[in-house]
C-alpha cells in the first residue's frame, strides 16, 4: 500500500515536470528567436515522461530489488528535473521573466520533492528485501 | 538501552502512532519559518531602500509625484519633463546642500526583456544617488556611451543592450536593492541625449518639441526631476515648504516614500505574526489530542513495560521523549518545505507584494530555522506531559486480563 | 523463602451480579520447585496469578513474598518488589513492536539495575535451546505466535528472577518446544528459583513438583 502511494506520487510529479512548463507554469513564449527556457521545457518533457513510465513500472512490479533500482532511477530523474532549468540548460537571464520567477522555482520544488519521495521508496524497498525471510512468511 | 534509544528506534520503524502529530508539527514549523523569512525579507528590503534613497527630496513636475514613487518601488517606467532652468533656483534655496538632475525615459522594447524598462539619466558631475551603489565585481572602464544596469537586468551575450535600435555597452551592474531600481538602466546625460534623439525618431517624445533645434542638447532644457540633499541642521519639511512656495513643481519627500513602504510591511508582518500565533495554539491543542489518542492505542505496550518493572515516571519519560522527537522531526520537515517555497519563489513573491524584498543572509536564516524548530518542540512539551500521564496510569494487569475468557 | 498465599478471595461484578473469581485459595510457591495450577479456561487461574504477583488486590487474604506482606505496603513499593523478584511470562503476545528481538530480550534488564544484561555463553545457550538464534535481528511483526512466546520466555529468563510466573507458556508451542521450555524451567528450579506455571496442558502439569487444580475459583492440591 505504502509502495503504491509513493509510486503514484512520482507519476504525478513526472506529469507536472513534463507538461507544467508548457501549461501551468509556462516558459516565455517563443518568437522567431527560441530562448533557453524553450529548450528547458522540451527537456523537462523528456525527463518527465521518463519519470511517469518509471512510476508506472514501480506501480506494477512487486519484486523488491527491481523496485529499488527503479527508485534509484527516479532519484536520478529528479536530479535532472532540478538541474535542467538551473545548470544544464537554464532559463532567461532577466529575473523579470516568467520562466525565472515561476517556471524555474516550480521545477526546483517538483524535482526536490520527487527526489525525496523516490528516496523514501528506495529505503522502503531495500528494507523489505532484507527483512524478507527465506521460506514461508508466517501470518 | 536508554529511553531515547527506544524512542528513536520506534520512531524510525514507524511504530509510535505519531504520523498525524508529526504532520501538525510540520504545519506549525512551516508557518513559523516561511512567515519569518517573509517578514525578514521585507524588513531588509525596506532598510535597504532607506539607504538607497540617497536624496531627501525629489522635485518632479506637478502631478507626477505618484509616478516617481512607482519608479523607486516597482520600476514602473515613467516619462515626464520639467525645465532645467529650475536647477539654479533650487541650489539657491536656503538649506539645500546638493542638487542633481535626472532624466526618465521609458524604452520601447529592450532586447533583454519582454517589458519596457526605465532608463534613468544622471549627471555624472553632480550625481550623489546612483554612482555610490555600483557593484565592485562588475566594473569596466568608464567608456563613453556605456550603461550601468540594475541588478535584475540581463545583458546580451556580448555585454550590450539595445535601445531604439542602437547598441550600448554595459559598464557596471548595481547591487541588488530589492526595489524597482533593480529593473532600471542608468546612463549619463551624454548617452541620454542619444537615446532621446533615437526615441524621437521612433515617435517617442521627450520635452517640448517646438523649441529644440537639432544641435541643442535636450537635457540642457529639460530633465525629468531634481534630486536634492538637505544641509545638516535643516529639516526636509522646511526646505519642502520653501520649494512649494517658490517653485512651480511637485515635491516628494523620501521619508514619505519610506513610510508608505513601512506601513505596507507593518500590515503584512502583523498578519504573519497573528497567523503564527493562531497556528501555534491550534496545533498545540490538536497535537495534545493526537498524542493522547496514540497513547491510548498502545495501552498493551505500557502494560508490558509495567510488567517488566517500569515505573510510572519511566513511561512518562518515554512518551515525553517520543512526543518531542516527533515534533522535532515534523519541525525539520516543515522548515524544509518552507524553504522550498520561500527561497525558489522569492522573485515571484517580491513581484506580487510590490514591496522591497531582500533575502536575509545565512545567519538570519539559521536563526529562523532554530526559531521554528524550537517553537514547534516547545509546543509539544505540554501535550507530551499530558499523554505521558495518561500512559503512566496504565495498570499492568490490563495485559493479563485478556487471558481470561 | 517462598511466596505464601492465604485465604485469597477475589470478587468481580459482572453485569450487576457478583461473581467470585477466587474462592478462599491458599497455597505456596516454594523456591526450588515447579508449581502447576491447572483447570479449565475461566476457572480463575490467571486472576490468581495476578494476585500473587501483586497486580490485583484481593478482597480478603494475604500474599507474602519472602516474608513481606505485599498488600500491606504502598502500591509503588509493591511494584518495585514484584519487579525485582518476579519475572512474568504473560499468556498473550507481549513483545514491543519496532524493536528487534535482541532488543526485546535485553529490554527486561534495563529495569533491573543490579542485574545487568550479559550476552554471555549462558545467554547464547538458552537462545539456541529455544531455537530463536536466527530471529535476533528480526522484528516481532515477522514472527509466528510460537516464536514470540519463546522470545518472551527468553526475555524473562535473562532477568535472573527469584520467581518465575508463566501463564500458559506452552500455549502456541509444539511438543518438542514445550519439552524444551519445561526443561529450562526445571533448570531454573534446580538453581533455587520458584516457578509457578498456569496451564491446561497435561504434559506441563505432569512435569511439575506440586500440582493444584482450580475449579470455579476453588483450589485443590493434587500432588
Amino acid at each position: 500500500m505504502k509502495n503504491k502511494v509513493l509510486a503514484i506520487i512520482t507519476i504525478i510529479f513526472g506529469l507536472l515536470a513534463a507538461i507544467g512548463p508548457k501549461t501551468i507554469f509556462p516558459v516565455c513564449k517563443a518568437g522567431e528567436m527560441k530562448m533557453r527556457c524553450f529548450y528547458t521545457a522540451r527537456w523537462e518533457l523528456v525527463v518527465g515522461v521518463a519519470a511517469v513510465i518509471t512510476g508506472i513500472l514501480l506501480l506494477i512490479i512487486s519484486k523488491e530489488i527491481i523496485r529499488a533500482v527503479l527508485s534509484g532511477v527516479q532519484i536520478i530523474l529528479g536530479v535532472f528535473i532540478v538541474l535542467i532549468p538551473t545548470a544544464i540548460v537554464g532559463v532567461c537571464g532577466s529575473p523579470m521573466m516568467h520562466c525565472v520567477t515561476v517556471t524555474r522555482p516550480a521545477l526546483i520544488v517538483i524535482g526536490t520533492l520527487h527526489i525525496l519521495v523516490s528516496s523514501t521508496a528506495l529505503i522502503v524497498s531495500l528494507r523489505e528485501s532484507s527483512g524478507k525471510r527465506i521460506g514461508l512468511k508466517v501470518a | 538501552m536508554r529511553i531515547i534509544d527506544i524512542a528513536i528506534r520506534k520512531l524510525i520503524n514507524g511504530k509510535t502512532g505519531g504520523a498525524a502529530a508529526l504532520i501538525f508539527a510540520l504545519i506549525l514549523s512551516f508557518t513559523a519559518f516561511s512567515g519569518r523569512i517573509l517578514s525578514d525579507s521585507l524588513f531588509l528590503g525596506a532598510n535597504n531602500l532607506k539607504e538607497r534613497l540617497g536624496a531627501d527630496i525629489a522635485v518632479v513636475p506637478k502631478g507626477e509625484e505618484e509616478s516617481y514613487q512607482g519608479i523607486i518601488l516597482s520600476g514602473e517606467p515613467v516619462e515626464c519633463s520639467i525645465e532645467r532652468s529650475l536647477e539654479s533656483k533650487l541650489i539657491a534655496i536656503d538649506g539645500v546642500e546638493k542638487v542633481t538632475p535626472v532624466v526618465y525615459l521609458a524604452s520601447l522594447n529592450a532586447s533583454c526583456c519582454s517589458v519596457p524598462i526605465q532608463i534613468i539619466g544622471y549627471d555624472p558631475e553632480t550625481d550623489f544617488v546612483t554612482t555610490p551603489w555600483i557593484s565592485e565585481g562588475y566594473v569596466k572602464d568608464n567608456k563613453d556611451g556605456s550603461l550601468i544596469i540594475g541588478y535584475n537586468i540581463a545583458a546580451d551575450s556580448e555585454d550590450t543592450l539595445t535601445f531604439f535600435g542602437r547598441s550600448y555597452e554595459i559598464r557596471a551592474r548595481l547591487n541588488k536593492t530589492g526595489t524597482g531600481m533593480d529593473k532600471s538602466v542608468y546612463v549619463t546625460f551624454d548617452v541620454m541625449e542619444q537615446l532621446i534623439k533615437d526615441a524621437r525618431e521612433k515617435g517617442v517624445s521627450f520635452g517640448e518639441k517646438d523649441d529644440i533645434t537639432e544641435t541643442d542638447r535636450i537635457t540642457d532644457s529639460y530633465v525629468s526631476a531634481f534630486l536634492i540633499r538637505v544641509k545638516e541642521g535643516y529639516s526636509p519639511d522646511q526646505v519642502t515648504g520653501t520649494i512649494l512656495r517658490d517653485i512651480p513643481a511637485g515635491v516628494v519627500q523620501s521619508k514619505n516614500v519610506f513610510s508608505s513602504v513601512t506601513e505596507g510591511i507593518g500590515v503584512i508582518s502583523d498578519f504573519i505574526r497573528n497567523i503564527t500565533i493562531a497556528v501555534l495554539f491550534i496545533v498545540s491543542f490538536v497535537t495534545a489530542l493526537l498524542h493522547i489518542y496514540r497513547v491510548e492505542n498502545r495501552r498493551k505496550e505500557w502494560a508490558v513495560y509495567r510488567m517488566m518493572g517500569a515505573s510510572g515516571n519511566w513511561i512518562l519519560e518515554l512518551i515525553f521523549t517520543e512526543t518531542v522527537l516527533l515534533s522535532i522531526v515534523g519541525a525539520v520537515a516543515g522548515v524544509g518545505l518552507g524553504a522550498l517555497v520561500v527561497f525558489p519563489f522569492s522573485e515571484l513573491i517580491s513581484e506580487q507584494l510590490k514591496l522591497p524584498y531582500l533575502r536575509p543572509d545565512l545567519l538570519e536564516i539559521i536563526k529562523g530555522v532554530l526559531f521554528s524548530i524550537g517553537l514547534t518542540a516547545f509546543s509539544s512539551i505540554i501535550p507530551g506531559i499530558i499523554a505521558g500521564e495518561v500512559a503512566a496510569g496504565t495498570e499492568c494487569y490490563v495485559l493479563m486480563r485478556e487471558g481470561e475468557s | 523463602m517462598s511466596i505464601v498465599a492465604e485465604n485469597i478471595v477475589k470478587e468481580y461484578k459482572r453485569r450487576g451480579k457478583s461473581f467470585i473469581a477466587v474462592d478462599n485459595a491458599s497455597f505456596t510457591v516454594p523456591k526450588g520447585r515447579i508449581v502447576a495450577v491447572t483447570g479449565r479456561s475461566g476457572s480463575g487461574k490467571s486472576t490468581l496469578l495476578n494476585i500473587l504477583a501483586g497486580m490485583i488486590e484481593p478482597e480478603k487474604g494475604s500474599v507474602n513474598v519472602d516474608d513481606i506482606n505485599i498488600f500491606g505496603v504502598k502500591a509503588s513499593k509493591r511494584d518495585k518488589l514484584r519487579a525485582g523478584k518476579i519475572g512474568i511470562i504473560p499468556q498473550n503476545q507481549s513483545l514491543i513492536s519496532g524493536l528487534t528481538i535482541y532488543d526485546n530480550i535485553r529490554l527486561q534488564s534495563i529495569f533491573l539495575s543490579q542485574r545487568p544484561f550479559l550476552p554471555n555463553s549462558s545467554f547464547s545457550g538458552m537462545v539456541s535451546v529455544l531455537g530463536i538464534d536466527d530471529l535476533l535481528s528480526m522484528y516481532p511483526a515477522n514472527l509466528s505466535g510460537g516464536e514470540m512466546k519463546r522470545v518472551a520466555i527468553a526475555r524473562t529468563l535473562t532477568g535472573n528472577f527469584d520467581y518465575i510466573f508463566a501463564d500458559e507458556p506452552t500455549g502456541e508451542l509444539d511438543k518438542l518446544n514445550s519439552e524444551k521450555v519445561m526443561a529450562l524451567f526445571r533448570k531454573e528450579a534446580s538453581a533455587g528459583k520458584g516457578v509457578l506455571v498456569i496451564t491446561h496442558d497435561d504434559l506441563v502439569s505432569q512435569s511439575a513438583d506440586i500440582i493444584y487444580t482450580m475449579e470455579d475459583g476453588r483450589l485443590k492440591r493434587k500432588k
